[in-house]
């Protein structure tokens, strides 16, 4: 089953990719709007989120020559995009308090795109009282303290007291959960093992609640064909130390991808143009190439870890 | 002859009398009612079948006041129930009977032994053995099963079904987490039912708090309410 897995792990990141790479054009900021007017939902989310994707494929390496080959156009073109960096530095000076610049630079710094101007103005900002004291829920401050130890600089807050503020953190009753705090929990997770870099980084505690509760969820939602937090769920599952690879809902999760590789957000079939899709499914496409390429590597690990037999793997 | 005066349905006022019987069953274990009587549940509504219907659809549940409230027996509480397997046989013996209606059946024969004191009882039912979930059975489909059988969730029955929930606790509880993330309190009341005999739930789940909340879900329905009666008496039980 594992091989089984492995394909279908590849097949899913690779097109989620590919439609991710045939829709660059609308990742990019518009030229014509100024610092200032930028809305971060609006503008810099989905670009932030497009280059998560290909950072990740980007470290993760071989996970399949396609990839390979489509990740690094990608961060090279949302890099150009971003002016190889000046338009974070712009937008940080502008909007001190704002953390996306941060948040997508740390991104760049997981495939080796650096930007030293814009590294010494997150040093200076980091060294605000405002800095520490930051009006934002627990675990988007654990995406700060992480993006902060991508990039080399001092993270904001001790993460052990931000965990025990998050949901997940206080091992809250499973059965006490909507749609946003299973996002949140996710986040947590993401945040605190670097999508699946550090799986050791996670909590003991916090492992053997979520092996015990991550089925449930699994179950409920894939039943409620949220694909787009069934993505999410199978890669909180990959960031644990020891993955359980749930077939039965990565099989149903291949099923519900378009053949050109976009995910549906739920059940509703997502319009055919790629402009029109674009607004409403790109998270889910992004969410679909991450997953697929950690379900590979992840799984190519626990394989080689178990029977060391590197040759037997690739073929 | 105008609609209004038509009888209702039969599945109406069956209905209508499996949710008067479980009522009164909540009232004999949350105080209210210290003369908690079986008997007094037949004969008060116009339809009598309707109310032996609600005896057998509730089975050992309409005594479970007796069993573990202690409150007591009378001749008349348990007579009731030779009407109600006259007027409602058991269909046990036949091939296409579900396993969930033989091991209710047999449950409520052997407690009406028990209570009467009239002999041995008799041996678990072999076809139940061989037609319920086992432990290869995946948790989702064993935790609908357990809560189908929720009514033989009472201390003191060693049966594979009782040594079955002890073994996987574990699933119960994710079944119970499962059913109310579903929207489906009832089937999380009976889970919680089950969980309230073991000594090892997970503490995350929060029993007691889960089954307070499904008590507040579930106001106008007395047979969540029933199960969540009989739950919070046993997990009291349990911690005295």
């Amino acid at each position: 089953m594992r091989d089984a897995l492995l394909s279908i792990g590849h097949h899913v990141g690779t097109s989620a990719l590919e439609w991710l790479d045939g829709a660059a054009h609308l990742f990019a900021f518009p030229p014509d709007v100024p610092v200032l007017d930028v809305n971060t939902n609006r503008h810099v989310k989905p670009l932030a989120e497009f280059a998560l994707a290909g950072s990740i494929a980007v470290r993760e390496g071989a996970t399949g020559s396609r990839q390979a080959q489509i990740s690094p156009v990608l961060m090279d073109y949302a890099w150009n995009a971003l002016g190889n960096g000046s338009f974070l530095h712009e937008l940080q000076l502008a909007m001190p308090v704002e953390t996306y610049p941060m948040e997508i630079y740390a991104m760049f710094t997981r495939a080796g795109y650096r930007h030293p101007e814009l590294e010494v103005l997150l040093a200076h900002l980091g060294r605000l009282r405002a800095a520490h004291a930051r009006e934002l829920l627990p675990n988007r401050q654990l995406a700060l303290t992480n993006s902060a130890r991508l990039i080399g600089l001092e993270p904001h807050a001790d993460e052990a007291e931000l965990v025990a503020r998050t949901w997940l953190g206080n091992a809250s009753e499973p059965w006490a959960l909507d749609f946003a705090t299973a996002y949140a929990m996710t986040h947590t997770v993401f945040h605190l093992s670097d999508w699946a870099g550090q799986p050791e980084r996670l909590p003991r505690r916090m492992v053997d609640y979520l092996r015990r509760w991550l089925p449930v969820w699994l179950d409920v939602y894939r039943e409620a064909q949220q694909w787009d937090l069934v993505g999410e769920l199978l890669m909180v599952d990959l960031c644990l130390p020891d993955p359980e690879f749930p077939a039965d809902t990565w099989i149903a999760y291949a099923t519900a991808q378009n053949e050109d590789g976009l995910m549906p957000f739920g059940s509703e079939a997502p319009p055919e143009d790629t402009e029109d899709a674009f607004r409403n499914y790109y998270h889910p496409t992004v969410v679909a190439a991450v997953a697929g390429t950690l379900l590979v590597s992840r799984g190519i690990a626990t394989l080689t870890g178990a029977t060391d037999t590197r040759e037997t793997v690739g073929g | 002859m105008s609609r209004l005066d038509a009888d209702p349905p039969p599945r109406l006022s069956y209905t209508t009398a499996v949710d008067a019987l479980a009522a009164s069953v909540v009232r004999a274990f949350r105080g209210a009612d210290d003369t908690y009587r079986i008997s007094d549940h037949v004969g008060l509504l116009p339809d009598r079948r309707a109310e032996l219907a609600a005896l057998r659809v509730l089975g050992v549940d309409a005594l479970t006041p007796f069993l573990v409230r202690n409150r007591p027996v009378l001749a008349d509480d348990l007579a009731v129930f030779d009407e109600v397997v006259t007027v409602f046989p058991s269909d046990s013996t036949r091939v296409t009977t579900s396993v969930v209606r033989r091991l209710r059946h047999w449950f409520l024969e052997e407690v009406l032994t028990e209570l009467t004191g009239a002999g041995k009882g008799t041996a678990y039912p072999r076809s139940a053995d061989e037609l319920a979930p086992n432990d290869g059975t995946p948790w989702q489909p064993w935790s609908v099963f357990m809560a189908q059988v929720s009514t033989m969730a009472l201390p003191g029955w060693v049966t594979p079904v009782h040594l079955a929930a002890s073994r996987r606790t574990e699933d119960l509880a994710r079944g119970a987490a499962r059913a109310l993330l579903r929207g489906d309190p009832y089937t999380a009341a009976r889970l919680a039912r089950w969980l309230a005999l073991q000594p090892d739930v997970p503490p995350e789940l929060g029993l007691a708090g889960l089954l307070e909340h499904v008590d507040l879900l579930a106001a106008r329905d007395p047979r969540t309410q029933l199960e969540v009666a009989v739950a919070q008496h046993l997990l009291e039980v349990g911690r005295s």
